[in-house]
C-alpha cells in the first residue's frame, strides 16, 4: 500500500470511499435474523422433506418423543444460530473458547434427549441394519442441514466475522440441530447407538464442516 | 457512526480523526515487527468501511472498531510469519545512534519493552487496552472475545508478571 500521512486517510482508503459511500442499512439483530431463518427456511424445508415420496410423520407431534424432542432440538438450533450471527459482529461475539463450550453444551443436551428417548422407548437395542439405517439418517440430515448452513454462512459474510472458524462452527452445529429437529419426526428408531452415532454425530461433523466453510468463505469475502 | 452508515463522508472523516490516533497506538503495540503501522491503520479503516453495516446503532463504537483492528493485526501477523522476513526486519530495525541524554531513557524503555515481550500476547494486549487505551474491562472483553471476568484476570496476571519482570531487571 502506498504510504500515507498519518493524520489523513490514505489514497487507497479514499478511493474505497469514493467507490462505495452509499448508505447501508444496519443489520437486524442476531435474534431477529435467526428467528426469520429458522421459521421461514424451517417451514420450507419441512414441507419439502415431508413431500418427498416415502417420507412420513412417524411420531405424534403432540407427544414428548415426537414434537417435544423436535421443539427442544429446534430451540437449541435457534440458540446456536443466534450465537453464530452475534459472532459475526465484531466486538459482540462469544469468542473461540466460549463458542466451543456452547456447541459442547448443545450436543450434550442433544445426547440427553437421546437418552430420554431411548429410556422412554423401552431401552431398545440396535437392530441388525443399524449401519445402513444410520448412514441413511446421517446423509438425509446432511442434506436437510445444507440450506440452513448456506443461509447462515451467507448472513455471516454480510457482517464481518473476526473469528470465522468459531462462527462457522456455531452455524454448522445450529444447522445440524435444526435438521435433526425436522428429521427426528420421520425417524422412528430409538436405540441409543443410532441416536448418538448418527444423529448427535452429524452435529459434531457439521460443526467441524462449518468451521472449515466459515474460514474459507471469510478468506474469500473479506480478503484484502 | 449512524451518519456514516447513512453515507455521509464527513461523518467518516470525523470517525477517522477520532479513532485513528488510538488505533495507531494500539496497532503499533500489537503489530509484528517489520510491518508498517500506518499500513495496518489504513487496512483497518478499509475493513471498518466494508463492515460498517455490521455496527449496531447505539452500541459503543470502540470495541467494534478495535475488534476489527485486532483482526487486521492478527492477519498481518500470520502473513508476516509466512513470508521471508529476515532481510526486511534487519533493514528496518537498525537503530539510529542516540544522544547521551536520550540513552538512559532508551535503556528504561528497552527494559519495559523486554518485560512486555515476556508477557502472553493476550495479557500484553489487555494491559495496553486498559492502562493506555483507557478501556473498561467490558470493552476489553468484547475486543478479545472473552468474558469480563477473564479480561480482568488476564490484565491482573499480566500486570503482576510485568512487575516481577521489571523488579527482577531492576535488582539485577
Amino acid at each position: 500500500m502506498k504510504p500515507s500521512t498519518p493524520d489523513r486517510p490514505g489514497e487507497r482508503l479514499r478511493a474505497a470511499l469514493r467507490r462505495d459511500s452509499k448508505r447501508v442499512r444496519p443489520l437486524w439483530s442476531a435474534q431477529r435474523r435467526a428467528l426469520v431463518v429458522a421459521l421461514v427456511l424451517g417451514w420450507v424445508v419441512t414441507f419439502a422433506v415431508f413431500s418427498w415420496p416415502g417420507v412420513s410423520l412417524v411420531v405424534p407431534l403432540e407427544s414428548f418423543p415426537g414434537g417435544g424432542v423436535s421443539a427442544i432440538l429446534a430451540s437449541l438450533g435457534v440458540a446456536l444460530l443466534v450465537l453464530a450471527l452475534r459472532e459475526g459482529v465484531p466486538g459482540a461475539g462469544l469468542g473461540g473458547a466460549r463458542s466451543a463450550g456452547a456447541i459442547g453444551c448443545a450436543i450434550a443436551l442433544q445426547v440427553v434427549t437421546g437418552l430420554l428417548l431411548w429410556h422412554g422407548g423401552g431401552r431398545a437395542t440396535a437392530a441388525d441394519d443399524g449401519v445402513a439405517a444410520g448412514l441413511h439418517c446421517a446423509s438425509v440430515e446432511g442434506w436437510i442441514a445444507t440450506p440452513f448452513l448456506v443461509v447462515a454462512i451467507g448472513l455471516l459474510m454480510r457482517a464481518f466475522p473476526v473469528r470465522p472458524a468459531a462462527s462457522g462452527a456455531l452455524a454448522g452445529a445450529a444447522a445440524a440441530l435444526l435438521a435433526d429437529a425436522i428429521w427426528h419426526l420421520a425417524c422412528a428408531r430409538v436405540d441409543l447407538a443410532h441416536l448418538l452415532q448418527w444423529h448427535a454425530g452429524v452435529t459434531v461433523a457439521a460443526a467441524l464442516a462449518g468451521a472449515v466453510v466459515g474460514r474459507v468463505a471469510a478468506a474469500f469475502y473479506h480478503r484484502g | 457512526m449512524a451518519r456514516y452508515q447513512d453515507g455521509e463522508e464527513p461523518a467518516f472523516l470525523e470517525l477517522y480523526y477520532r479513532l485513528a490516533p488510538p488505533l495507531r497506538s494500539y496497532l503499533r503495540f500489537v503489530a509484528p515487527p517489520g510491518v508498517e503501522t500506518e499500513d495496518l491503520v489504513q487496512t483497518s479503516f478499509m475493513q471498518l468501511h466494508r463492515a460498517r453495516r455490521s455496527y449496531r446503532r447505539g452500541a459503543p463504537v470502540r470495541p467494534w472498531a478495535f475488534a476489527i483492528a485486532r483482526h487486521v493485526a492478527h492477519m498481518a501477523r500470520r502473513s508476516f510469519w509466512r513470508r521471508d522476513r529476515h532481510e526486511r526486519v534487519a533493514e528496518r530495525e537498525l537503530p539510529e545512534l542516540p544522544r547521551l541524554s536520550e540513552a538512559l531513557d532508551i535503556t528504561d524503555r528497552i527494559g519495559l519493552t523486554q518485560a512486555l515481550k515476556a508477557l502472553s500476547p493476550g495479557g500484553r494486549e489487555a494491559i495496553w487496552l486498559h492502562h493506555v487505551g483507557g478501556f473498561a474491562f467490558r470493552e476489553i472483553a468484547a475486543v478479545q472475545g472473552i468474558s469480563e471476568t477473564a479480561a480482568k484476570v488476564r490484565a491482573h496476571r499480566a500486570m503482576l508478571r510485568l512487575r516481577q519482570k521489571l523488579g527482577a531487571g531492576g535488582s539485577a
